[in-house]
Order: structure tokens, then sequence, then C-alpha cells
């Protein structure tokens, strides 16, 4: 046998192991973890994430539904509705991504807080549900909150966020944000009239919950401190607490 | 660090370097490890202390690179094209995952499923690509290699930012990681040709030790240097496409090198002959699927998948894990990096007397440190918080995510290099070559079936805001990272026990399949 022939034969050797194996995967993924798979990409979030405001108006603009082919909603309006309110695996909206960031640099945090200020108006105006919550009860005002990104929870309690919404363990948006160590969010719902006293399901208040995490976290020390003598201060007169949208 | 479309270095009076000849896929180095260290004799050092023979093994190590004086610039050349190589492939693996989701859009489950098969035809390409390589020589298969890599590696670094359509983005990247597996499988064999025709038979051993020293150092700094300094530079999503970017360039330095190379350079002139060309991976298949010792390998190999499997969590599953269930910024790269320099040091110090015991002991302990170094992540993280000294979920899962790594690592270099001892101990004589060459087989069809498993377990157990909802005690085990590992452990724990198993079924040699004259090391 000449050497070419040889070399084709390796070669083709090297295609049906590739078609084998394409089939092994296109079976697999059919008819094995296709089925078990949860949750397609969105996107809305990825652009969220993205910190990208301009690409974000542009998703939700007439342009993207006039190009939509398939299970075209019969409006616009009712385009932007159901763009702005597309729950993931876990009922998590675009609104709630926005409200969510994890870093351990609270620069990068805050400068996420900046670029994703200018999106919440745009959501809000497509028709977003400002209270809308996650399979834990989660509403994007407690996504700022544990996030810290102070701004965007400020804004959402300026829309009228509802400040009362407790998670499935009994936390409030204040509790999350104390036992984060956030003061600027624990300073803004105090001032707009959450209720420092309220306990969750382990009986413990924001206070409490704060004090835990300062012996858990030293290094935030400070920030600990700051939140748990803004608990303790006397409750001054507040504007009354928001009203859910719903 | 087990990297995916890297072979290793052979040795010219090893039986290994029959299967490097023929340019055959060998996803595990570990194999050539057992010709790491040529200038000692193992069964020599028994008597000594544990100590001395650290210490000699180590000035063996770097003593022998004296030989390498001679060596060419061809030589170097190709050294230098590999640590480009290593920095642009390992930098790019530590954050892939992360990339095709955040940055491209992919949801947890499809963007484990790509990395499966991208790594899948790596693989699958490299048993072709071996033949091509052989046929238009050194420098043509190193320019359609990195020509192919410098465009793809262009294409995920821009794309991101003209791209506006998320699907058709996707589908761009799609065809650009086909197109790069293409492209990276002709590495692997591209270098051992070169490496072999640049070397003499005399210091050819120490030059293929180099080589896979200079690869796991470009893993190294590719981690710490490449991965967390563009991240912490650029952010996350910016700093995921420079680190896309720097590998292009890195591509393009080598790429750069092959002008310089002089293909006809042979460091021996009596090795110019024509190259003569292996069996057929599917010919040596048919030949010996039959045989009683194949079908002992193959159960071997069956066995084992649950603990090899752990070696693709690194890039699968490691990255999102770590930025999950700690921060976004997180120093992925630097975590990613432990487990080479472990290795690195391991080949030099403990490989040579670990060697000394037990072939089928040492495979099912390293099995069984392996398998446990997964425990460490599986137990509910409330246990690690009760730990004296960790306080806060950060330290608890800064702690279990070291010592996963240092305590893998250190199975790692037990099992690995054991493993293909064994499949060399129970091949006949005659075809030690081919049963080597079949080894990596089940590893074909495990690289995807982990990709799909990876992505479906991190996005029920490990999906992103995961973090917040464990803070605030809303994650039960059963839904957490901690259960994720423990369907991982499971999966592991089956291979050493599995193995313990059928160990009188996997010891035992017959006359149809004469066992490799050390039994003692067997047995």
């Amino acid at each position: 046998m000449s050497m070419k022939q040889q070399y084709k034969l390796v070669v083709i050797d090297g295609l049906i192991l590739l078609v084998t194996c394409v089939t092994i995967v296109l079976f697999l993924n059919f008819f094995v973890f296709a089925p078990l798979k949860k949750g397609n990409s969105d996107s809305l979030v990825t652009m969220i994430q993205q910190d990208n405001a301009d690409r974000v108006k542009v998703i939700l603009a007439e342009e993207e539904f006039n190009k939509m082919k398939e299970n075209k909603p019969a409006s616009f309006e009712e385009y932007k509705k159901m763009r702005a309110n597309k729950q993931d695996e876990y009922n998590r909206t675009p609104l709630m991504w926005l409200a969510y960031a994890n870093n351990s640099d609270m620069k990068i945090t805050l400068e996420s807080d900046t670029k994703r200020l200018p999106m919440i108006d745009i959501i809000i105006a497509a028709g977003a549900d400002l209270n809308a919550t996650d399979k834990d009860g989660w509403t994007a005002l407690t996504w700022a909150s544990w996030s810290g990104l102070n701004a965007v929870a400020a804004k959402l309690i300026d829309l009228g966020a509802d400040l009362k919404v407790v998670d499935k363990k009994g936390n409030t948006a204040l509790m999350v944000a104390a036992q984060t160590g956030h003061g600027d969010i624990v300073k803004l719902l105090l001032t707009k009239g959450a209720d420092r006293t309220a306990q969750n399901a382990s009986g413990k208040t924001a206070k409490d919950l704060a004090e835990e995490f300062m012996q858990k976290f030293p290094k935030k020390n400070e920030a600990y401190k700051t939140v748990i003598t803004l608990l303790e201060a006397p409750a001054v007169a507040s504007a009354p607490a928001a009203v859910s949208s719903n | 660090m087990t990297p995916v479309h890297q072979c290793k270095k052979g040795d010219a009076h090893n039986i290994f370097l029959i299967f490097l000849e023929r340019s055959l896929p060998f996803d595990n180095f570990f194999a050539q490890l057992i010709v790491l260290q040529p200038a000692l004799n193992m069964q020599e050092l028994g008597a000594e202390s544990l100590e001395s023979d650290m210490l000699t093994m180590v000035k063996n190590y770097f003593s022998e690179f004296k030989v390498l004086k001679t060596a060419s610039k061809e030589f170097w050349l190709v050294n230098a094209m590999v640590f480009f190589d290593g920095l642009a492939y390992f930098s790019m693996m530590n954050i892939l995952s992360i990339y095709l989701t955040k940055n491209c859009g992919f949801s947890d489950f499809d963007s484990g499923k790509w990395i499966g098969i991208y790594t899948l035809l790596i693989t699958a390409f490299i048993f072709g690509v071996g033949a091509i390589c052989d046929t238009v020589g050194i420098k043509r298969s190193f320019s359609v290699g990195l020509g192919i890599l410098i465009i793809t590696r262009s294409i995920f670094a821009v794309t991101p930012f003209f791209v506006k359509d998320q699907g058709l983005l996707q589908i761009i990247v799609i065809s650009s990681m086909i197109a790069m597996s293409f492209g990276t499988a002709f590495m692997t064999p591209i270098f051992n040709t070169a490496m072999r025709r640049f070397t003499t038979k005399e210091n050819r051993s120490t030059g293929f030790n180099v080589y896979y020293l200079i690869m796991n150092i470009g893993a190294i700094f590719s981690g710490f240097l490449v991965t967390d300094g563009l991240r912490t530079l650029f952010g996350e999503i910016n700093g995921n496409l420079a680190i896309m970017l720097v590998g292009m360039l890195m591509n393009l330095c080598a790429f750069m090198a092959i002008m310089f190379i002089n293909e006809n350079n042979y460091a021996d002139p009596s090795e110019k002959v024509e190259v003569k060309i292996g069996k057929r991976p599917l010919a040596i298949f048919l030949e010996v699927w039959k045989e009683s010792a194949f079908q002992k390998l193959v159960v071997f190999l069956v066995l084992t998948i649950g603990v090899r499997l752990v070696f693709t969590h690194q890039f699968l599953v490691m990255p999102k894990y770590y930025t999950r269930v700690m921060q976004g910024d997180f120093e992925l790269g630097f975590a990613n990096s432990i487990n080479p320099i472990i290795i690195v040091v391991g080949l030099i110090v403990l490989i040579p007397i670990i060697n000394k015991y037990n072939t089928f002991k040492m495979i099912v302990l390293g099995m069984a440190i392996s398998a446990f170094s997964l425990v460490i992540m599986a137990l509910p993280i409330e246990w690690t918080l009760a730990i004296p000294g960790i306080h806060n979920l950060d330290q608890a899962y800064t702690f279990i995510i070291f010592a996963q790594i240092i305590v893998f690592a250190l199975g790692e270099l037990i099992f690995s290099p054991r493993f293909s001892e064994y499949t060399a101990m129970i091949a006949p004589k005659d075809k030690v070559a081919s049963y080597m060459s079949l080894a990596s087989l089940p590893m074909f069809i495990a690289k995807p079936i982990n990709g799909f498993v990876s992505g479906l377990l991190i996005s029920l157990y490990s999906y992103d805001g995961i973090r917040a909802k464990i803070d605030t005690g809303n994650v039960a085990y059963n839904n957490s990272p901690e259960f994720m590992w423990f369907i991982y452990f499971l999966l592991a724990l089956m291979s050493p026990i599995g193995v313990v198993m059928m160990k009188k079924y996997l010891r035992s040699s017959d006359e149809a399949a004469p066992v490799a004259d050390d039994k003692s090391q067997v047995c």
C-alpha cells in the first residue's frame, strides 16, 4: 500500500471517529440532556450584565419587534412588556438582573451602579413589574440591597418599590442590606420608612444580623458599625413606606 | 493540569516514542512521566532517605539540561512557540465558559455543552491531522494551525463588539470554536515532530523534558499573569476579550518564529528518511478488541472514567463555580495556576519516590485521593464554617477551593503516571503502543458527556446569583453547589471502588496476554 493511501486511511479513520462522536453528541443533546435543560439565555440580560444601556434600548425598541417572525406579540406594547418581564428558570426578571452585582471590589460595583441607572427607566417604561419576585421571594430591591448598588436601590425606591416584601426566610430588603453592611442602602431604606423591628424566620432583626455579620467579617467592621448606628438611631419622621405597584 | 490538546514528551528509548511517531492523540501527559527521569534508576534509590532522594532528583533533573548546550536554534524556537501556545491556550480555557455566557449570552447548559464538543473535536481532529502534518511538513503545518488560531481568536476577541444580534454572534462563535479545534489539533503532533527532529537521540529525552516544563510554565503564567492581570485591568467583560486578543498576539509571535525555522536542519541527519506511517487507529482497534488483555484494559478504562472526569472540571466547572460562590472578580487564574505548579514540582521531586511503590495500589490510592478531593467541596458549607479560624462564607469557600486543588493535584500525581504504566504493563509486549494509543478512547466519549453534565449541574446548583441566596439562608443542601460536588463525588468514587472490586480480574495475567516483565510492579 502506498504512503498516500495509508495517509488517506488514517484521515478516513479520523473522520469515522468524528462522525461517531458527533452522532453520540447529537443523541445526548436531543434525547438525554435537552429535556433536562432549564431556561435559555436572554439577550436583554446579557446586555444588562455588560452594563450596555444602548443595547438594552435597542432590544426594547420597535425595530426589534418588527424583526420578530415567530411568536410575535400582537402589538409593540405587548412585546415590550413581554421582554421586560421575561423570567429565567429561577423566575428572575431583567430588572432583578439589573439590580444584581457580585464583586469583592466595591469600586467595580459602583461603576456598574452608575452605568445601570439609566437602564431602569427604559425597562420600567417598557412595562416591567417593579415588585415581581423570584422563586425565593426576592424583588429587584432585595437584589440591589444585597449587591450594594446604591443608586439603583434609590431609583427603585423612588419608583415605588415595596419595602415590606419578605423572602421565603422572612428577610426584608433592610435585613439583607444590613447583613451585607451596605450602610447607604440601610440609611435610604430607613429614611423611606422600612421597618427596623421586623424579624425574619429565625427571629432576627436587621440590627441582629448586622451584629452577627460584623463578627464574621471583622475586616468590614467600620461598615457594620455604621449600619448598627443607623439601626439604633431613633426613628425619624419619614415618608410612608411605598406601596407595591401590583 | 491535564491539558486537553497537548501531547507530551517522549523518549527515544521508550515505548512511547513508537506511539508519538505516529502522531496519534494522547491526552494524558502523565504517560510521559514514566520516562521523565532517564538518568535515574528508581530501584537503586530504595535504601536512601526520602530527603536525599528528593535532592538527587532535583539535581539530576536540572543537571540533565546541560546536554542541550548543543541544541540548535530551531529547538529553542520551537520551545518558544510551545510557551506562546501554552499561554494562549490555557488563558483562553481559564475563561472560556465565562466568556461564552457573559460575552456571548450562552446559557450555562449550552456553554458546557459547546466546550465539551470543542475538546472532543480537538481529539477527533488529531487523528487525521497527524497524517497531514507528516505530509506537508513542519513549517506549513505550523502556518496552517497557527493561521487558524490567529483568525479564530481574533473573531472571539472582536465579534462581541461588532455583532449586536446575539443569535448571530453565537453562530459565529460556535463556527469559530469548531475551526479553532481544528487549528489546535495541529499543534500537538507538530510540536512532537519538531521536538524529535531538532534533538538527537542523546538529548531527546531532555529536550522533551524542557518542552513539557515550558508548556507547564506557560500554563502557570497564563493563570495569574494573563487571566487575572487582564480581568483586573479591564474588568470581567472587556478582560475576557483582552485575554482572547492576547492569545491571538501570542499565536502571532509563534507564527513569526516559524520564519526563522529551517525545517531541514535535522539534529540527527541519519533520521532524515521518509516518515513511516503507523497503523490506522481503527485497524489497531479491530486487531486487538478480541484479546482478553485488551478487554481487561477496556474494563479498567471504563471503571476509571468517573475519576478522570474530574480532570475536565478545571475548565468546565471551576471558572463558574469560583466566580459564583465567591465573587465575579475572584482570581480564578491564580487558582488554576496552582495545579500546574504542584505538577511541575511533583514531577521533579515526588514522582520518582512514588514510582517505587506498587502500581496497582498507587492507582487505587491516587484515585481515592482525587475522589476524596471532591468530598471537601461536597460537605455542607456549615461544617466548613465550624473549622476553627474560619468565620465567614468567603473564608469557607476559599478554604475548600484551595484544599480541593491541592488534594486533587496530589492524587493526580500518584495515580496518573501509574495509570499509563498499568496500560503499558497489561499489554502484550508487541502491542504496547497500540494499547497506549487506544487508552485515550474512553475519554473521547467522557469529554462531551461531562460537557453536558457540567452545564446542567451548574445551571441547577451553581447558577449566577446563588451566593446571595446562600448568604441569606435560602439555599438548602440539596440545592447547593455542595450538592453538585456530592454528585460528582459519587461519580468519582465509583472508580476506586470499581477497581478494588474488580482487582482480581484486573491484576490477573493470562497466557494470551503476557504481562510485562516486572510483575511485582503490577501486583
